[in-house]
């Protein structure tokens, strides 16, 4: 009578006495405790990574191809790889496509060159000087809201219809960017950090060059992404500026003469800078930043 | 309020440094210290007030008290990261900005830099004050020999763990061959087990130049009492104690258990404290 009552304030003796119904089948007093499963072993293989990554744009690509050559689509409208593949080994051919490409990349780099750069340096005064705050910060914040394309025809009327207009386009668009992310970036650099520099005894241009800025590199480097992405939307915009040459010119003469397939062509090769743009950056980063290899979340 | 504070304070002959032609110029000194900050509704908050206090050379002061006491204040002063509103300051007998040549700071957290190994990261306190290229590299292999880091000079911040970490840190410190260390609460981010290691490694250090002097900043009594050989605790920015700790004879350091007079001191110091936050600032 008394013993089950008396069992029940004992202590349990052993793991498997806890939780489990007595079934006791083993004498290890462990059976009930499972092995988790081993973590699968991650293979990332480099195949697989580009086989993962070129997914959609392989099946945008059947697509494409299954619309056209099926005629579920009228060929005046969607023009088929294969017209636009012919059509660029033509332009290529007889619209010296390599010298309109060099000069559409030399806008956008010039243009970038000098954004890039402004908002560089104008970032790191305001992010590193209280008078450079002062100075610079409330106007950029302004005038970034004023979106860039409102100013094309200011533009042609300042500076005319030639290459400037079209540099200082690309120019003004790309500062924001990079001028945000230095400035944000460099002031919010570990103040710890910057003290115990200081502390060592690092002089101010010192700490800026050799703690300030490296530091605030990853997020520097995120607004140059930003403003290499944005080069080229404003290329387009600025090609639109009476272009004698430029793959914005092309694209205006085909939309004159009704040439669907051209026009997807100089749509492809933007695509293709914005890709060589990414690539660019993800290099730069790769080669800049070694230490970083590890805060990934993968 | 002024005399139930004298209640609870402890006064103490201050040690006699081990050699008295160094305790003619103490590591610290200041008089009448006091610091204030302007706070976001103009008015200013008093962080310290009137301090005086003389650090002999050698001396291992802890600084104590709750956050926002005024102790890292104390440490920023003698770093000369804030000029104080009143009162006289000499570090090593120096102004605390031309002093800086002979202070190591350990801070809270590492703040080591990312994109520096681990060597270079020792190396990066002496480049500040322009040791030579193969001295800086043979010094920072050495020290980090001392704190069992020789397999991991080559590796990135981001590889080390928190306790590795720390310790890079602290011997960045050192081997800037200082005469005054600054620590700023340097193992209160680490947990128990790794403290104590770390803990053990600083001891060694310490044991191996006794004439550095420290200013050590914790919140923690107890290691305070472990570690320092006079501590001082810090209360709404007011010495409410300062006691010298009887010598840890015997004591090797590699246990954190403390016996006796200490027992004694730590619960003499933790009323200290509870009656400073009991008469204080509203």
């Amino acid at each position: 009578m008394t013993a089950p009552s008396r069992d029940h304030l004992l202590p349990p003796r052993s793991v498997s006495d806890m939780g489990t119904t007595a079934d006791a089948g083993g004498d290890t007093g462990f059976d009930h405790l499972v092995r988790p499963p081993a973590k699968a072993h991650k293979s990332h293989s480099r195949r697989r990574t580009l086989s993962t990554r070129s997914l959609l744009p392989g099946s945008i690509l059947g697509l494409w191809c299954l619309l056209t050559y099926g005629g579920v689509i009228s060929a005046q409208l969607l023009p088929s790889p294969s017209v636009v593949v012919s059509t660029l080994s033509n332009l290529w051919d007889h619209q010296q496509l390599a010298y309109q490409l060099r000069v559409s990349l030399g806008r956008s780099l010039l243009g970038f060159a000098i954004g890039a750069g402004a908002g560089l340096i104008l970032g790191a005064a305001s992010g590193l000087t209280l008078i450079g705050e002062e100075l610079v910060d409330a106007p950029m914040q302004m005038l970034r809201m004023v979106p860039f394309l409102a100013l094309v025809p200011l533009f042609i009327l300042w500076m005319g219809i030639d290459e400037t207009p079209k540099v200082a386009l690309i120019a003004l668009a790309t500062v924001y960017p990079v001028y945000l992310n230095t400035s944000t970036g460099v002031r919010h650099v570990d103040k710890k950090v910057v003290e115990a520099a200081r502390i060592f005894g690092l002089s101010r241009g010192r700490l800026s060059k050799e703690v300030i800025l490296p530091m605030a590199l990853p997020q520097i480097l995120t607004g140059i992404r930003f403003s290499l992405g944005i080069s080229i939307l404003a290329l387009v915009a600025a090609e639109q500026i009476n272009a004698k040459a430029g793959i914005g010119y092309i694209m205006l003469n085909a939309q004159n003469y009704d040439e669907l397939n051209v026009i997807f062509v100089c749509v492809l090769l933007y695509v293709v800078f914005g890709i060589i743009a990414d690539v660019l950056v993800r290099l730069v980063e790769h080669l800049t930043m070694p230490w970083r290899a590890g805060v990934s979340v993968r | 309020m002024s005399d139930q504070m004298s209640t609870h304070s402890f006064t103490a002959e201050p040690a006699a440094a081990p050699d008295p032609a160094m305790a003619a110029v103490p590591a610290v000194s200041f008089r009448g210290l006091s610091v204030s900050f302007e706070q976001a509704d103009r008015t200013s908050h008093q962080v310290l007030r009137h301090l005086d206090l003389d650090v002999p050379r050698g001396q291992f002061i802890a600084l104590v008290g709750r956050s926002g006491g005024g102790k890292t204040t104390i440490l920023n002063v003698l770093a000369g990261l804030i000029t104080p509103a009143a009162g006289t300051v000499s570090v090593l007998g120096r102004t605390p900005a031309e002093a800086r040549t002979s202070i190591g700071f350990v801070p809270a957290r590492d703040a080591l830099l990312p994109w520096r190994s681990a060597l270079r990261n020792v190396e990066y306190g002496m480049e500040a004050r322009g040791v030579d290229r193969h001295e800086r590299r043979r010094r920072a292999r050495h020290y980090l020999d001392l704190v069992g880091l020789e397999h991991a000079a080559d590796r990135w911040p981001w590889q080390l763990s928190q306790g590795m970490r720390q310790r890079v840190a602290l011997v960045r410190a050192w081997a800037v061959q200082p005469e005054l260390l600054l620590m700023d609460e340097p193992f209160a981010a680490l947990d128990a087990d790794t403290r104590q290691s770390v803990r053990l490694k600083f001891r060694e250090l310490l044991a191996r130049d006794p004439s550095v002097s420290v200013i050590f900043v914790t919140h923690d009594l107890d290691e305070a009492v472990l570690l320092a050989d006079r501590v001082i605790v810090l209360s709404g920015g007011e010495f409410i104690a300062d006691s010298m700790v009887p010598p840890r004879d015997g004591h090797d350091g590699t246990s954190d258990e403390l016996t006796g007079a200490h027992l004694a001191l730590l619960r003499d110091l933790r009323n200290a404290l509870r009656h400073g936050r009991d008469d204080g600032r509203i």
